[in-house]
């Protein structure tokens, strides 16, 4: 260890936000001393038990009052023009149910929407799974022939995003299945752009399948 | 918009410590995102701007509560304060002290740490939204990061009282 590393700096690495050099001084500082690996260790443990304590909203239902919100919120912006509301139009209700089964997916249907922000949702929900492929594939290739510190590199032009998958280290676990730690990095600029760091073990079970077993995850 | 609630709501929690001050917190910052879409930068996150609004409005309440003189609604807090790390093997107490704690965090710390930690924002992402340098949010983050971790491993919870004020 070549010098102590600060409370900043410890948060910071456990976040992703160091540089490679930065991060590497940290890493090494950790294989040194026990007491900051549990600090760190603690740390991760900490966001993750803060990230469960608020994660009920996103696995319960949106109230029905917040969809209503928005739904009159975007219906009373729009020019009350002749005939009955745009939204209660037949031919509108059918388009919009349909675009709103498209795009909100996983069977929810949360009605007549704000439509011109959710087909711009839709188009980019392709993109986004278009890139969630691309970093499948870098991932497999990564852990499956990648040396511990060379990257696989992905790109979508279409979306713009791109992103890498890099081993960082490879172990047996205490069951004899080979295991690899690995970073996941993306820029994904479809949509909401916004940028993605993971660090998680993956494992090779028997039959050749990498599966994720730990995942310290720092995107939403 | 609607694709947004289900974190936004998160969001709202996390600031608000209650679901159902939460809610009331994201219908108010979709009414007025909805008033204000024009401003939204097509291509820029929407998110993001959204958990400003959210964030302004729960100043704002912050704010008029304190004009008023009301206490803030700090829920559940004095009854969990007493936490014990080594015993705590109830996961669903260990959720509500943690969620005690934070709302316990002063506002400027709490903002910071949720849309990092839950939220899952970057640090250049949460300086942007919150007009802040990083390295700011670096501080206030590793000082809200240590005060949970001490917390967790059954430490004295933090005896300052600033979660009732407001950031100078």
């Amino acid at each position: 260890m070549t010098r102590a590393i600060d409370d900043e700096t410890l948060v910071a690495y456990v976040d992703g936000e160091l540089d490679q050099d930065a991060a590497r001084e940290v890493e090494a500082a950790i294989a040194a001393d026990p007491a900051l690996a549990e600090t760190v260790r603690a740390l991760r443990e900490g966001a993750a038990t803060l990230r469960a304590a608020f994660a009920e909203p996103v696995r319960a239902e949106v109230p029905e009052r917040l969809i209503a919100a928005v739904n009159d919120g975007f219906a009373a912006q729009r020019p009350k023009d002749q005939g009955a509301p745009w939204h209660r139009r037949p031919i509108f209700t059918a388009m919009a149910a349909s675009i709103a089964i498209l795009v909100v997916g996983l069977g929810a249907v949360y009605g007549v929407v704000d439509w011109q922000v959710e087909r711009r949702l839709a188009r980019l929900e392709a993109a986004q799974e278009a890139d969630r492929a691309l970093i499948q594939s870098a991932l497999v290739t990564a852990l499956e022939k990648h040396l511990s510190g060379v990257p696989a590199t992905w790109r979508n032009p279409q979306s713009g995003s791109s992103g890498r998958v890099e081993p960082v280290r490879t172990f047996r676990n205490a069951g004899g299945q080979w295991c690899r730690e690995y970073i996941l990095e993306a820029a994904l600029r479809a949509g909401d752009a916004r940028h993605e760091f993971r660090r998680a073990i993956a494992c090779r079970n028997a039959e050749g399948r990498w599966t994720t077993k730990l995942e310290t995850t720092n995107d939403s | 918009m609607l694709a947004l609630l289900p974190r936004l709501r998160r969001f709202a929690y996390g600031l608000t410590g209650s679901i159902d001050q939460g809610d009331d917190l994201v219908q108010a910052t979709c009414e007025r995102a909805i008033r204000n879409i024009d401003t939204w930068q097509d291509g820029t996150r929407l998110d993001s701007w959204m958990y400003r609004i959210a964030r302004n409005q729960f100043l704002n309440e912050l704010r008029a509560k304190k004009v008023r003189g009301q206490h803030l609604e700090v829920t559940e807090i004095d009854r969990h304060m007493h936490f014990d790390g080594a015993r705590a093997v109830d996961a669903q107490m260990t959720l509500n002290t943690v969620r005690a704690l934070a709302a316990r965090l002063p506002e400027e710390q709490r903002s910071v740490l949720i849309l990092v930690c839950v939220e899952g924002l970057s640090y250049k992402e949460v300086a942007a939204l919150l007009d802040l340098q990083v390295g700011t949010v670096t501080s206030r983050l590793a000082r809200a990061r240590i005060t949970l971790k001490t917390f967790l491993e059954g430490g004295d919870p933090p005896q300052d009282d600033s979660a009732r004020s407001l950031p100078e």
